[in-house]
């Protein structure tokens, strides 16, 4: 009996070695991997190389930036996570910006963690990558580890974050502007009185509080309005639950602002069923297709497009520009957004939008899906 | 002897006990402190809310009764929702084949599981945490993670139908407790189970196939998976990469404060059930009483502190009595 179980001991330990060498193994080929494929695109002279007339023009211009010999540049994305919608499709616009740009996109997921975005980070500037684009978690954080990449000769741009580099360059669409009119409409259109209720996102996320702040701001100028706030955790599901429970614990809630599509449409499913639909204001965030088409149909009041794919090709294609044009003086870059609103809806808040740009939903369909044509620069440099 | 199993029975009874009570005083504190709380609307969000981390948990029971543990159900929930949603999208909204996808998915993902812990011995820890990462990976790579809307499926009814007023999908719960409760208590493998977690040598010694029972284990979990996958996407009515959310913590957090063990052997039902009940609870609760959310995880992780802690006085104090009782009445102890 003894000898079994001794036997099954060692039998244990070995399987326990194997398994740790095994994991060990994964890590190192998946690092060498990684690795590779960044120098292989570096050095590997790619078809279009013959057609880059129109980097090679530019490059002529300034000091210190690489000279566009028509390789495929390396680029690394360092991510709050990769998993939120938001995220996904920004991917999406990214890749396409690389196809039309000549450019490897390594992207990597922080998991929602400061540390590990700032070795990831530390990572792309061991293997001297062209340039790196970080979704800031904290942006404070972030401001040691830009120093180390400018001092590498790495161009940065940090995404919805303004990190105090002056070699910095920061990239946003001002969410805190946009909700805050998203709250003077829902205020305007619950006659100014009654309770609101506001999912975000969560706390300590950039994007979610500047979204909240935005929101809770405009709000906070309305003395007769109370404002209830759930986190959704930018999923739908708890979105749906949040919801469901925001409604029986506040039978006289009058709006519901959430921040993320995906998630407003899982919420609508829950003012639905509770039989509220047209009966609570729903406005929302992001200007998915899905989204718009609920401004269409009367479900949402508001959407604002802030374009996840479009902002994903954006960033890649300054990116692009910072490495082989002239870097403007500039160092905070906008990109516009537009409230989706229908004309005779608009039309009542007329005041409120003044100063916005302020599309019907079919229009910001078709921008949402031809972001490209918006975009594309064909001088810049040529695709792979 | 007797007295030693006596205490026993005294201390597992009151382990039982010890989350209905926690139940109670949550329904009553809330009752009193908004009137708004004691409704048939209440009741009926709860029975929706408590059906997806509730069959998740029943497979997370399982697997710890067997001193296991299964880190996949939450990304392998988000994956498998994926799948079904691509299967709407490629079959032209063919409920049966989403239906397949959920469950066949669900035994893959359990199979997997239950192959690298059971026939190759990996520690459930290390090859379940594993699969979560291959599990989380696939759903951003399935139709590039992107969101797909059910939009006017049947399936829909899953999710978001009634019956009798009843949420659809809390009758799909029920019904999985049924047969769980049918399997662990009044069947043949149910008893194994329990042998293979309290003490592996032992069963093995006597005969059980404990790799098999492992396997079904992580089987039943990856189904119980897999359906609720099913529920969460019908009831959102799109898949997205990010639907799991806190699901798996919540629903290992339900098994334990309903009395599963880490260690294994323990673990039941009705547990579980009563388990799920005060997770969900918690986040309600907070809601009415407009604390905010962010409170949520520390009242969680009070209440699961609660749980194991008296958990563990109680066995203490169990051993305490049996090691006593064992040396007076003088039975000869048997060191393997």
């Amino acid at each position: 009996m003894r000898n079994t179980a001794s036997r099954e001991r060692t039998l244990r330990k070995r399987l326990a070695v194997l398994s740790a060498a095994l994991v060990s193994a994964l890590l190192i080929t998946g690092c060498g991997g990684q690795a590779s494929n960044g120098t292989s695109g570096a050095t590997a002279p790619t078809t279009g190389s013959t057609e880059t007339s129109g980097g090679g023009e530019s490059s002529g211009g300034a000091s210190g930036l690489v000279e566009d010999t028509g390789q495929k540049l390396t680029f690394g994305l360092v991510m709050i996570d990769l998993t939120n919608q938001f995220f996904v499709d920004m991917m999406e616009g990214g890749a396409q910006a690389a196809e039309d740009y000549n450019v490897d996109l390594i992207w990597k997921s922080a998991d929602g963690s400061v540390d590990n975005q700032i070795s990831l980070m530390e990572n792309f500037i061991e293997q001297k990558v062209d340039a790196i684009l970080v979704n800031p978690i904290e942006s404070s954080a972030l401001a040691g580890t830009i120093e180390q990449a400018s001092a590498a000769g790495i161009p940065t741009i940090t995404m919805a974050g303004e990190v105090d580099v002056p070699t910095n360059y920061t990239t946003v669409y001002n969410d805190e502007h946009n909700n805050a009119i998203i709250a003077d409409i829902l205020a305007k259109a619950i006659g100014e009185e009654g309770k609101v209720a506001l999912l975000y996102g969560n706390k300590g996320n950039l994007v979610s509080d500047l979204r909240q702040k935005g929101f809770d701001d405009a709000m906070s100028k309305y003395p007769n309005i109370t404002v209830v706030e759930q986190p959704m955790n930018w999923d739908p599901p708890t979105g749906l639950r949040v919801m469901q429970d925001l409604l029986a614990a506040n039978p006289d809630l009058k709006a519901v602002h959430c921040v993320s599509d995906a998630v407003t449409l899982a919420a609508f499913e829950a003012i639905r069923a509770a039989g509220k639909e047209g009966e609570i204001v729903v406005t929302s965030y992001d200007g998915n297709p899905a989204g718009n088409d609920a401004v269409k149909d009367g479900r949402f009041l508001a959407n604002v497009l802030t374009g996840a794919k479009k902002t994903g090709y954006w960033n890649v294609k300054v990116a692009v520009e910072l490495v082989l044009k002239d870097r403007p003086a500039e160092h905070v870059l906008n990109l516009p957004t537009h409230i989706v609103m229908l004309p005779d809806e608009a039309a009542k808040y007329a005041d409120i939008l003044t100063n916005e740009s302020v599309i019907d939903p079919d229009e910001a369909n078709a921008i949402g899906d031809s972001y490209r044509d918006e975009l594309y620069d064909p001088n810049l440099r040529s695709g792979s | 002897m007797v007295s030693a199993t006596s205490t026993q029975n005294r201390a597992s009874r009151l382990q039982t006990f010890v989350p209905v009570i926690t139940l109670a005083v949550m329904v009553v504190l809330l009752s009193v402190l908004n009137s708004a709380f004691l409704s048939m609307g209440t009741l009926l969000n709860l029975m929706a809310q408590v059906s997806v981390i509730g069959i998740v948990a029943l497979g997370a029971t399982i697997v710890l009764i067997t001193a296991g543990l299964d880190f996949s159900s939450g990304s392998g929930l988000a994956a498998i929702g994926m799948a079904i949603g691509a299967m709407f999208v490629h079959t032209g909204g063919n409920g049966l084949a989403m239906m397949a996808t959920a469950v066949l998915g669900g035994a893959v993902l359990g199979s997997v599981n239950g192959f690298l812990v059971s026939k190759l011995g990996i520690v459930p820890f290390i090859a379940t945490l594993a699969v979560m990462l291959v599990a989380q990976g696939l759903s951003t790579f399935i139709e590039d993670g992107g969101m797909m809307l059910l939009a006017d499926s049947p399936l829909l009814w899953i999710g978001q139908g009634r019956l009798a007023g009843i949420p659809v999908a809390f009758f799909i719960y029920l019904g999985a407790c049924v047969v769980l409760a049918a399997l662990l208590n009044r069947t043949r493998i149910g008893t194994y189970v329990y042998a293979v977690g309290g003490n592996e040598a032992a069963a093995r010694y006597s005969g059980i196939k404990v790799e098999r029972v492992k396997f079904y284990c992580y089987l039943i979990a990856g189904v119980c998976t897999g359906v609720a996958a099913l529920i969460t996407v019908t009831k959102i009515g799109m898949a997205t990469p990010g639907i799991s959310g806190s699901t798996l913590l919540d629903a290992i957090a339900a098994s334990v404060i309903g009395g599963a063990s880490l260690s294994g052997g323990r673990g039941t039902v009705t547990g579980t059930f009563i388990g799920v009940a005060i997770v969900v609870l918690i986040g309600t609760g907070l809601t009415y009483l407009s604390i905010p959310a962010e409170m949520q995880d520390v009242f969680k992780g009070a209440v699961i502190l609660v749980a194991v802690c008296f958990d563990q006085i109680i066995r203490n104090y169990a051993k305490h009595y049996q090691t006593n009782s064992l040396v007076n009445s003088n039975i000869p102890q048997d060191n393997e």
